[in-house]
């Protein structure tokens, strides 16, 4: 548990800075109940407190971490830590983005402990191949057509929204987490650097080569080009 | 003029001051609004000549829009029609179950909490 004591303060802050985004409204009435009931020791409280949050945490500790396994041992270490630290929670922060943090925080260290010890999947793309390709003065290789389907034609099909998944999924990690913590988890760039412990313009390199290859997977496995 | 060759008018006339590899280095900074107007300028007169960068463009901000639409009803499996209707996915009961034995395992070893 000790490398969750280095991100409190970096909750902390981001959390605050969350919570102002409803026009300044109090805190809803259940969020302040599981507050008070948290700070008072009530067990119902921290039971209402996994209940109403777990869907979304469980949902990102498994698009970080690909494995049902480790996303479950991941939140639930989350909850044990936000439980034993729950002081260190300032009331003019979200619940929600408080525990998104820790969890976020967990998986990627998660993340991190097990690429050192296994080396890269084997179906992890390779980024490089698919970026775009220039000749020397400054001319595409190859002529970028019009996609054939729009995002509503494709969004709507649940067979395309699964090759989408598995498709972010090929990404190799440091890519694949930059997109998902940018893209999907809808952080900034500087609450993503800090989280990934890289500069803002790497995470910046990653988003885009990160788009760039998979813009490029899309079309060609989708078969998106008249041409396709 | 085929859109090949409208991309490369800069040999005919409609000179670009920056080049296709330019606009795909610089997208992300052109979306996120962080170009100064000059470059900003320079990058949308290179659109408006070249329909091959515009389709990038597209594409690229497609892509982005893509992955929202399709990881929002996230872990939803792949099955046919009546999306509106599939019940949200339940809690993870026996995690839930799981976490609350932990915490009071933990609360145990130290009373304090």
């Amino acid at each position: 548990m000790a490398g969750f004591r280095g991100i409190w303060a970096l909750v902390s802050t981001q959390g605050a800075s969350s919570a102002s985004g409803a026009g300044g409204q109090s805190l809803a009435s259940e969020e302040r109940e599981i507050i008070e009931g948290m700070r008072a020791g009530d067990d119902r409280a921290f039971e209402r407190l996994v209940r109403v949050h777990i869907g979304p945490l469980h949902a990102v500790a498994l698009r970080l971490l690909k494995n049902d396994a480790d996303a479950d041992d991941i939140v639930q270490e989350g909850f044990l830590s936000a439980f034993r630290n729950f002081d260190s929670f300032r009331g003019d922060a979200r619940l929600k983005t408080w525990l998104h943090r820790i969890v976020v925080n967990a998986a990627l260290q998660r993340l991190r402990r097990s690429k050192s010890r296994a080396g890269q999947q084997a179906d992890v793309v390779d980024v490089t191949e698919l970026l775009p390709r220039f000749a020397d003065n400054g001319y595409p290789e190859h002529f970028h057509q019009p996609w054939v389907q729009t995002i509503e034609e494709l969004a709507t099909r649940a067979e395309t929204r699964e090759q989408v998944r598995q498709m972010i999924d090929k990404l190799p990690d440091n890519y694949r987490t930059v997109l998902i913590l940018r893209d999907i988890e809808e952080l900034d760039t500087s609450e993503t650097a800090e989280l990934l412990e890289l500069s803002p313009g790497t995470v910046k390199v990653r988003l885009h080569r990160a788009r760039q290859a998979l813009r490029n997977l899309l079309e060609r496995e989708l078969e998106l080009t008249a041409n396709a | 003029m085929s859109e090949e060759d409208h991309c490369r008018a800069g040999r005919h006339g409609h000179r670009h001051d920056i080049s296709c590899r330019e606009v795909s280095e610089f997208l992300l900074a052109y979306l996120d609004r962080e170009l100064d107007e000059p470059a900003r300028t320079e990058f949308e007169r290179h659109l408006q000549l070249c329909p091959p960068c515009v389709h990038y463009l597209d594409g690229y901000r497609d892509t982005i829009a893509l992955v929202r639409a399709c990881t929002r009803a996230d872990a939803a499996p792949a099955e046919p029609s009546c999306e509106s209707q599939r019940p949200k996915k339940a809690p993870p009961e026996g995690l839930i179950q799981a976490i609350l034995s932990a915490k009071c395992r933990a609360a145990k070893r130290d009373p304090s909490e």
